[in-house]
C-alpha cells in the first residue's frame, strides 16, 4: 500500500530528507518568504479540533504549537506523525530538524519529539553564537 | 555499524550534546526498533545521529540511511508541493477550489477555498460514504468522493484536523489545475534536490526501508504493516482515526485483506 498514493499519510522518508527539506524551505528554496511568512502563520486556531479533540493551530498545511503539538519554541511549524516523528522549523531561520523512529516511543510521544526538537533549536542558538 | 540497543553513532557538532543525549535516551526506549535525527543549520549538516534497529530481526541497524514511514509527516511536503503552485501564480490561495474543479462547488462547498483546504477549515475531515481498500488507493477516487459530499460546516469557519480527506483534497486541487498528483510534484521536486522521500510509486528496493513494530492503530494500520492485531480494543486514538476515516469501513471487507481487517475488528 506504500505504492498507492496517500498525500495525507504515506511518504517515506530519512530524518535527514525531512531535515533538508525544511532547510531548504526556510531558506526560500522552495518557495518565496512571504508565502512562507503567510504559510506558518496561524490560519486555524483554537476552538477545540474535533478530531485531535484538543486545541490544535494550523497554518497552510503545517501544525503550529498548540496543545495538540507541546513545542515550546515559538515560531514553530512543521508536521507531527502517528509514527511519532516529527519535522520542522523555525519562523525566521534558516533550520531544519527531522526525526523518524521505527516504533512510537513509550508515553507521550509527540511530547518526546517536541522535547528533542526544542533541544535542537537551542542547540542551534548556542551553535550561531560560537 | 552494529550496536547493542540503545547505542546511537553518527556526528553531532558540540553544541548538540544535550540533543544527543535525549535522542539516545529515546533511542534506549524503542525496543526492537530504532530512530534517525537529523538537525540541517544554515545548509549545513550539524546532527546526524542514528540508533537501534531498522529491522531487528534481520539484524539491520537504522544508519542515516534508513527511510521509514513518516505518517502525517507527509502533510508538509504535500503542502510544499501545492504551495509552489500557488507561489508560482497558478493558483490563487482565496480561489474558490471549484474555480478549478467545477464539480467540487456543490452542496454548500461553493466558497471552500485553497487556503481552507490547507488549513483544515473546509468542512470535509471524512469521507462519509463507506467505501473499499481499492478505492481508498485510489487519489482520484477519493477526491470524486469527497467532491460530491456536503461540508460538516460552513467552510472556514471552523477546523478539525482532515487526517486523510487534507491529502485527497489538496491532491484534487493539485490535479485540477496542473494535472499531475502531489507524489508526481514531490518526486520531481525531491529529485532536483536529491531529498530522499517519496510520496507513493514503487519503492527503490536499493532504499533502506525501516520495519514499522507496533504501528498505530485505527484503520490506517494496514497501510504500513502486514502486521495485524485483531483481538486488541479499540483506544482513543483508534476511535479518533474512525471518526477521521469513517469510509475505512470497507463494505466489501475481504478478511485476508490487512487494512479491511484492522478496520473491521471488535469493538
Amino acid at each position: 500500500m506504500l505504492a498507492a498514493e496517500w498525500p495525507a499519510v504515506n511518504a517515506v522518508a530519512s530524518a535527514l530528507a525531512l531535515a533538508r527539506t525544511y532547510d531548504l524551505l526556510a531558506a526560500g528554496g522552495l518557495i518565496g518568504q512571504k508565502l512562507l511568512d503567510e504559510a506558518t502563520r496561524p490560519q486555524s486556531a483554537g476552538r477545540g479540533d474535533l478530531v485531535l479533540e484538543r486545541d490544535s493551530s494550523f497554518g497552510l498545511g503545517f501544525m503550529l504549537p498548540a496543545d495538540a503539538l507541546p513545542i515550546q519554541t515559538e515560531g514553530a511549524y512543521g508536521h507531527p506523525g502517528a509514527g511519532g516523528g516529527f519535522g520542522g522549523s523555525v519562523r525566521q531561520r534558516r533550520f531544519g530538524f527531522g526525526f523518524v523512529p521505527g516504533r512510537l516511543p513509550s508515553g507521550n510521544a509527540m511530547r518526546t519529539a517536541a522535547d528533542l526538537f526544542d533541544l535542537a533549536v537551542a542547540g542551534s542558538e548556542e551553535h550561531l553564537a560560537k | 555499524m552494529s550496536g547493542p540497543v540503545g547505542s546511537v553513532h553518527g556526528t553531532c557538532a558540540a553544541s548538540f550534546v544535550p540533543l544527543r543525549e535525549a535522542f539516545a535516551a529515546c533511542v534506549g526506549d524503542l525496543e526492537g526498533s530504532g530512530a534517525g535525527l537529523a538537525v540541517v543549520l544554515e545548509g549545513r549538516l550539524v546532527v546526524d545521529l542514528a540508533g537501534g534497529w531498522a529491522d531487528a530481526a534481520m539484524g539491520t541497524p537504522w544508519t542515516s540511511a534508513t527511510v521509514c514511514p513518516i505518517f502525517s509527516c507527509t502533510k508538509a511536503l504535500t503542502a510544499i508541493v501545492l504551495l509552489r503552485h500557488i507561489d508560482s501564480g497558478a493558483l490563487s490561495l482565496d480561489a474558490p477550489v471549484a474555480s478549478t474543479w467545477p464539480v467540487f462547488g456543490v452542496a454548500g462547498k461553493e466558497t471552500v477555498t485553497v487556503r481552507h483546504v490547507l488549513s483544515h477549515s473546509a468542512g470535509l475531515p471524512a469521507v462519509t460514504e463507506p467505501v473499499t481498500i481499492e478505492e481508498a488507493n485510489n487519489a482520484i477516487a477519493m477526491a470524486a468522493l469527497l467532491a460530491a459530499q456536503a461540508p460538516e460546516w460552513e467552510p472556514g469557519t471552523r477546523h478539525a484536523y482532515h487526517a486523510l480527506t487534507y491529502g485527497w483534497l489538496c491532491d484534487g486541487v493539485l490535479r485540477h489545475t496542473a494535472g499531475i498528483s502531489v507524489g508526481e510534484a514531490w518526486r520531481v521536486l525531491a529529485t532536483r534536490h536529491g531529498i530522499d522521500a517519496t510520496i507513493g510509486g514503487t519503492l527503490d528496493a536499493s532504499r533502506p526501508l525501516a520495519q514499522i513494530v507496533d504501528p498505530p492503530s485505527g484503520p490506517l494500520a494496514g497501510a504500513f504493516t502486514r502486521r495485524v492485531d485483531s483481538d486488541t480494543p479499540p483506544t482513543r486514538e483508534e476511535r479518533r482515526a474512525r471518526l477521521a476515516a469513517r469510509s475505512m469501513r470497507d463494505r466489501a471487507a475481504k478478511p485476508t485483506h490487512p487494512a479491511a481487517a484492522v478496520d473491521h475488528k471488535p469493538r
